[in-house]
């Protein structure tokens, strides 16, 4: 028994040494390009539960660890069906770990809103974003903008689509990709705003279905298989196109002329949480210009502010096609949206 | 006859404390948790859990999905091991070891490197067709097929051991009799070694049955686009992503379900062999002797090349494929040398916070189960072994339980057990570390008790009692006496503990938090979110850990642990 409590104590030490391991890293200097950015001292970990990729994710970490040393955050990557199943047992049982919560779309927060999950605040340049892209209530706030559109292999597609409807043409056939809502909540919203329009409805999904079309988890996986030429064509997220053609895959992007899905990506903070300082100070990093600057370098996301420019070769806000969607009617029908995608392409 | 020694009854208690906890409370709560529904008892959640179609397809799947696999499986190991074992193959002492070989590949990882060999545009598929000029690819590893072959390919090493080990002990003086009674070899085989191998070739093949239809991740990766779900998906779906009030009820009789399968499993077998039945295949005990050698003639160069084959298939293909993936700079370049990089690794070693911490997190985890449970199974052997405790034959089946049952199975039960521990306070190892190494703790608890056991049973009690006799207290013959004699067979199990829970996904994948990702999990979310490159740079890295494991457990155990 001696042996066992031994054992015990020693794994004590080792798990409190892995949790507080995380060397803050070097203190890069925080050079400010914008007026406005200040390296406040504020100190503490937060944990954020986020669907922003894995590899982008790592490099977020990165840049905080540079303009905000003392600031250390723990991170719980999952599609946006995970971390909001996840956010729900935890709220069941009364034990939430995530402090902030950053998933795809704006229609997760108008429930999480209903659930009373979010703390109300307001980040310091929160006067820096347009209506359309903060919570009127004061509960959310977008962090990044991103766009649904298509993808297409570059050597396998000879006339790329123009838009959503080229999709159902034979030359594409068996080899459409589109991510499930069941796990991204950008599908949510794709899925959302076409099967509401009169011109597409669910019945485009069906088509789409009819000509080949197959699931896949997720964005990310979506362009994979784009990039290797098992698909041809796929919708998914505008800046992992450009992230990848940077890399040097064989991918490009196509601006649907029906409009792309543009969803203002929100960060909200949970209610509960303990480390809300920690919290809002990257929030206000986030929103920041230095913060949007970064976002743009490390993920190729467009900026939420207009005095940060977009990245390279992606297009101006004002310049964005959009396709008609109404982000409370989305929250409303989310069950149905999955429901019916997975009616059509299995579950 | 052995004579009972009297002990600390305190340590005996802690540890069969222990073990309930560790072992058979969660279980129990699955089982709780399925015929609870809205606050009250009953069958509700199996209602309307068996009510969905889906669910009832996943059932079929998982059923048809094992059945097939576990029949090709069964054919091919048993084969197998009959070469190896009776005949004159070349290269015999090779394959001896190298069939076992894929046991390092995790099922996981052995999905992800066929998807990167025979995905629609896998580099085989991409040869075939740049060969034979066809715009479709030869065979697709996706859906029923893809889940049966990989399956099978992981299931052979089971199957083999467990018949070569028969064949082994196996009196070899009737196949001699039939043979110079001028039967051939062929008819010797169907005639005598067959027939007598019905029992091993049973065990092998429930053994592999109820690893198939537990198994997650094969099937959550090779189903998914084309919609071919099995139920340990289906679990795993309701619990990660489900979040209705109900998911987790659902999940649970989603689990029971599951769990009842393995069991119909055990009782079919128990049947064939039942009564009298069994008394036909008493030879099998005979002791061991030289076995004869059966002349393949002029097949003898054709299964050899059968066999290579089928050792690249298994083990140095997917390695390979995973070992290229992993150069290649971005995703849809080809495989060519100007497009490698190590960029990936870069990536994952020093770029990737979340997959160091899970290299860290499943070292430290897997040293702390593996010395735990070694520890912990010590005594519950010595306490099944050497005790006549009322019901210590009950001990046995608590510790091989968790590992009995499906992974997700036992992982839901864990999460049941510890989310709210104590009811009215607020404190939830959810989200902790300490869940995972507490699920891992019972789930390998057997490979604790086991080899201490087995190890025990050799040493006779004169010796303790000696000791005793001599005025040593027990503490002190258990150190100076008992200690000594099993620490082989604690060796042994600190390996057993060791090397699967490096590898673990299955319980892992339900359990992980921010901060407390496993190198598994890591692998598998890079995967499922289409980071190729730098998913192949860790599962890589994963193998070669699992290697240098292996070879440092067989180094320091001079053969007898590791494959």
């Amino acid at each position: 028994m001696r042996l066992v409590l031994a054992l015990g104590a020693a794994l004590t030490i080792l798990a409190t040494a892995c949790g507080g391991a995380q060397a803050p890293g070097a203190a890069a200097p925080a050079v400010a390009t914008g007026a406005v950015q200040t390296a406040t001292a504020v100190s503490g970990q937060f944990t954020l539960y986020t669907s922003v990729p894995q590899n982008i994710v790592s490099r977020i970490e990165e840049s905080l660890k540079k303009r905000h040393p003392d600031l250390r955050m723990t991170i719980f990557r999952a599609g946006t069906g995970e971390v909001v199943a996840k956010l729900a047992a935890e709220q069941k049982a009364g034990a939430i770990q995530a402090d902030v919560v950053w998933v795809a779309e704006p229609s997760a927060y108008e429930e999480f809103k209903k659930q009373e999950l979010l703390l109300k605040f307001a980040p310091k340049d929160a006067d820096k974003l347009s209506a359309e892209l903060k919570d009127a209530d004061g509960f959310y706030y977008a962090g990044r903008l991103i766009n649904t559109v298509i993808i297409y292999n570059t050597q396998l597609v000879k006339t790329p689509p123009t838009g959503w409807r080229d999709l159902t043409k034979p030359e594409f056939k068996g080899k459409i990709g589109l991510p499930t809502p069941a796990a991204s909540g950008a599908a949510v919203a794709f899925v959302g705003a076409l099967s509401k329009s009169s011109d597409f409805g669910y019945g485009y999904l069906a088509e789409l279905k009819a000509n080949g079309a197959v699931q896949v988890q997720n964005n990310t996986e979506a362009n994979t298989k784009v990039a290797k030429g098992e698909l041809m064509v796929a919708s998914t997220l505008d800046y992992m196109i450009r992230d990848l053609k940077t890399q040097g895959s064989p991918v490009d992007i196509v601006w649907p002329k029906e409009g792309a899905i543009f969803t203002p990506s929100p960060v909200g903070i949970v209610k509960t949480s303990k480390n809300v300082e920690a919290s809002k100070a990257f929030v206000d990093y986030l929103l920041s210009q230095q913060g949007q600057q970064d976002m743009v370098e490390v993920g190729s996301f467009l900026p939420v502010r207009d005095d940060v420019a977009p990245p390279k070769g992606a297009p101006k806000l004002s310049e964005i096609k959009r396709f008609p969607l109404d982000w409370k009617d989305i929250t409303a029908r989310t069950e149905e949206i999955k429901k019916n995608f997975a009616d059509i392409f299995g579950r | 006859m052995t004579r009972a020694i009297p002990a600390t009854p305190f340590v005996w208690a802690a540890a069969v404390a222990l073990l309930v906890v560790a072992a058979v409370y969660p279980i129990a709560k699955v089982v709780a948790e399925a015929l609870t529904r809205g606050g009250s008892a009953g069958l509700g959640n199996f209602a309307v859990a068996l009510g969905d179609e889906r669910n009832v397809l996943a059932l079929r799947h998982s059923l048809e999905v094992a059945l097939s696999s576990t029949a090709i499986a069964t054919a091919i190991g048993a084969f197998l091991a009959w070469l190896v074992a009776r005949t004159d193959l070349p290269w015999r002492r090779f394959f001896r070891t190298a069939f076992v070989l894929p046991f390092l590949i995790p099922p996981f990882v052995g999905a992800i490197a066929w998807l990167y060999i025979l995905g629609p545009v896998g580099y085989l598929n991409r040869l075939w067709m740049t060969v034979t000029g066809s715009s479709e690819p030869f065979f697709v590893v996706y859906g029923y097929a893809g889940i049966v072959l990989v399956l099978v390919l992981h299931d052979i090493p089971l199957v083999y051991l467990t018949v070569l080990g028969g064949l082994e002990r196996m009196n070899p003086e009737l196949e001699e009799a039939a043979q110079i009674s001028g039967s051939g070899n062929w008819r010797v085989m169907r005639t005598i070694t067959l027939p007598l191998m019905v029992p091993v070739l049973l065990a092998a093949a429930v053994l592999t049955f109820t690893s198939d239809i537990a198994e997650f991740g094969i099937p959550a990766i090779l189903g998914f686009s084309q919609g071919y779900f099995v139920l340990p998906v289906k679990i795993y779906e309701q619990i990660a992503r489900g979040f209705a009030a109900d998911s987790i009820g659902l999940a649970a009789a989603l689990a029971v379900v599951l769990m009842s399968t393995g069991a119909l499993a055990l009782l079919v077998q128990r049947w064939l062999l039942r009564g009298d039945r069994a008394q036909r295949y008493v030879v099998i005990s005979g002791k061991s002797m030289q076995p004869n050698c059966v002349r393949l003639g002029t097949a003898r160069w054709w299964l050899f090349a059968l066999c290579l084959t089928l050792v690249l298939a298994t083990t140095v293909m997917p390695v390979a494929a995973v070992a290229l993936t992993s150069l290649i700079r971005s995703v849809g370049l080809s495989p060519a040398p100007e497009n490698w990089s190590l960029r990936h690794f870069e990536t994952v070693l020093t770029g990737l916070p979340a997959a160091t911490r899970g290299i860290r997190n499943s070292l430290v985890l897997a040293v702390s189960a593996a010395t735990i449970v070694a520890v912990l199974g010590a005594l519950i052997a010595y306490l099944i072994v050497r005790t006549r405790l009322r019901g210590r034959a009950l001990l046995d089946v608590s510790a091989s339980l968790p590992y009995a049952i499906p992974g997700t199975v036992f992982a839901l039960g864990v999460i049941l057990a510890w989310l709210r521990p104590f009811p009215g306070v607020a404190f939830t190892l959810y989200n902790t570390l300490w869940i995972i190494l507490i699920a891992y703790v019972g789930r390998y608890m057997i490979f604790g008790v086991r080899p201490t056991a087995a190890s025990l049973a050799q040493v006779h009690t004169s010796l303790e009692e000696a000791a005793r006799v001599s005025g040593a207290g027990w503490l002190r013959t258990f150190r100076d006496i008992v200690l000594p004699l099993v620490l082989p067979g604690i060796f042994a199990a600190w390996f057993l503990v060791f090397i699967p829970t490096l590898r673990e996904l299955t319980v892992s994948i339900l359990l992980w938090s921010a901060g407390n990702e496993t190198i598994g999990v890591m692998v598998f979310n890079l995967q499922e979110s289409g980071q190729e490159g730098p998913g192949a740079a860790l599962a890589l890295v994963m193998i070669g850990l699992l290697v240098v494991a292996n070879y440092a457990a067989r180094w320091l155990s001079r053969g007898r642990v590791g494959y």
